[in-house]
């Protein structure tokens, strides 16, 4: 076994052996006292050897015992050969850092990639993908506006044509004259004998339906299918005429007559807008539920006020029940003929 | 018995162990340089072409907003159209077609019921008051109201009312008629016409 071990041993080292350091001994002048038995070897010695670093190593030297290393902490007494211990640290420091500069650099290497690339990057990443959805969706509705306004002006003919029809049904003023000359045609045109016509204007915007309207008081004579006639012309004029609520009662002459009274009403409203780039528009020419719409309200027939013949006389008479809490101008009721 | 002596020295063990933790060392230190280069190239990867993404996005966008400013005009147009569509179509959605309940109403009414007075309270009901050859004509008229397979009315419309309530019945004893009111609601949904 003895002899194995140096063979191995000696086949390791190379050709160029070095002596081996003798071990330092406890110097008698520096009289340190020994607190334990440090491997002063390791520190001692610079460790820039390379791993097969040749060692003589003699076969009969079997170092058992270390020899005493001064401790760093022990009572220093003496010579100029104070400094060595703290030399001696100085030196194995920069031995380490000489020896393991390459890791060091590495690890150094690392750590600034991970603190000014990959943290940063890490951080402002969901930014970022905010950024890109906030503008992703933006992108997208302004794409969706664009088309919607490209075929707008393709189509833009049959845009008007609606606009026209739209204005019609919701008028953009009172119109007063013209909406009394309708009511009072279409009454005639049943049969129905106008007895009293009169109107007030809700200025109060913020009504229940928000917006103002003509309100109209009318009462008729006449018999009932007349009546159900009447409802019906109304109920499919172009300017938009509701009937808020009537009430008939059988005439005490003729037993087929009625008596009518009735409360409509005819919304207007004045709109004006701005481009708003950002803003989308939600009308969409080609939607299934627009055209549809379009085509019931071009269904709707059409007085035309200039064809009609004129309310002749408006006389302002105050209203007979004037509705609360609504702003109302004095009434003006039509004479019967 | 064989002993085995140890003809190493402390001094080369203490540097074949430091030789074996520099190289120990340097191996890890690269491994981790290797994973950290390699985030960090992916990392600025992404982050570049997540900036290169949203340049790009804010010319598309810039883009559009030119095309769209300089259709302003069919824009203003548009959004006065839209307002107006918005409010007819609230009108319309919600409007009551009265004819149908006058119609309905004497569609139901038997021979020998004459209604004298009719009033509407829009939304709720009405209030009828009128006159019956026979009292048996009263019950007929306010049975056929409510009566949801009655044949002779508009089939959407067959449960237009839904209560009838007999407010007074006179008897004449000349001529055995009957003068009557009642009041009868009904779902004021049904008179509304489903585009």
């Amino acid at each position: 076994m003895i002899g194995s071990n140096l063979l191995d041993n000696l086949d390791e080292k190379t050709a160029a052996p070095q002596p081996v350091t003798p071990p330092v001994a406890p110097s008698p002048e520096l009289n340190i006292p020994i607190e334990d038995t440090p491997d002063t070897d390791v520190a001692t010695t610079p460790v820039t050897t390379a791993p097969n670093t040749p060692v003589n190593t003699p076969v009969n030297v079997t170092p058992e015992v270390a020899p005493k290393r001064p401790s760093l902490g022990g009572i220093i007494k003496g010579t100029a050969e104070n400094a060595l211990p703290h030399d001696m640290d100085v030196d194995r420091i920069k031995g380490i850092v000489l020896n393991f500069i390459v890791p060091i650099i590495s690890f150094g290497v690392s750590l600034l990639l991970v603190l000014l690339i990959i943290m940063p990057s890490w951080k402002s990443r969901p930014i970022l993908e905010a950024e890109i959805a906030q503008k992703t969706s933006m992108k997208q509705l302004l794409s969706d506006k664009k088309l919607k306004l490209t075929t707008l002006i393709d189509l833009k003919t049959v845009f008007d044509e609606n606009l026209v029809v739209v204005n019609k049904a919701l008028v953009t003023e009172q119109l007063v004259p013209e909406l009394l000359t309708e009511v009072d045609h279409i009454a005639r045109s049943t049969g129905l004998k106008v007895d009293r016509l009169s109107y007030s204007l809700s200025q109060n915007e913020a009504g229940p339906l928000g917006y103002p309207q003509v309100d109209i008081a009318l009462g008729v004579a006449g018999t009932l299918d007349q009546l159900v006639n009447f409802f019906t012309l109304t109920e499919n004029a172009s300017r938009l005429l509701d009937i808020s609520s009537y009430r008939y009662s059988v005439g005490s002459s003729e037993q087929n007559s009625v008596s009518v009274s009735l409360s409509m009403n005819s919304p207007f409203l004045s709109v004006s807008s701005e481009a708003v780039i950002d803003d989308p528009i939600n009308l969409d020419i080609r939607d299934q539920s627009y055209a549809k719409f379009i085509t019931k309200i071009k269904g709707l027939t059409y007085y035309d006020p200039l064809v009609l013949t004129p309310v002749e006389e408006i006389v302002e008479t105050p209203e007979e029940e004037p509705t609360q809490g609504e702003d109302t101008t004095p009434t003006e009721e039509l004479p019967v003929q | 018995m064989a002993q085995s002596i140890n003809l190493i020295p402390r001094q080369e063990i203490a540097i074949q162990k430091e030789t074996k933790l520099l190289g120990v060392s340097t191996i890890v230190s690269f491994v981790v340089l290797g994973l950290t280069s390699i985030i960090a190239i992916y990392f600025v990867i992404v982050s570049t072409s997540l900036k290169r993404n949203v340049k790009v996005l804010d010319a598309n966008i810039e883009s559009l907003r030119n095309d769209i400013r300089s259709m302003s005009n069919i824009e203003i147009v548009a959004r006065n159209m839209d307002k107006k569509y918005a409010v007819l179509k609230t009108i319309f959605d919600n409007r009551y077609y009265y004819s149908k309940l006058l119609t309905e109403l004497y569609a139901r009414k038997p021979e020998g019921v004459y209604l004298a007075d009719f009033n509407l309270k829009p939304g709720i009901g009405v209030d009828v008051s009128g006159r019956a050859d026979t009292y048996l004509s009263v019950a007929d008229f306010t049975n056929a109201l409510v009566d949801k397979s009655f044949a002779g009315g508009d089939p959407l419309l067959k449960d237009l009312f839904t209560e009838v309530s007999l407010n007074s019945v006179n008897l004449e004893s000349s001529d055995g008629g009957a003068t009557f009111s009642i009041s009868v609601k009904f779902n004021p949904d049904k008179l509304k016409e489903v585009l």
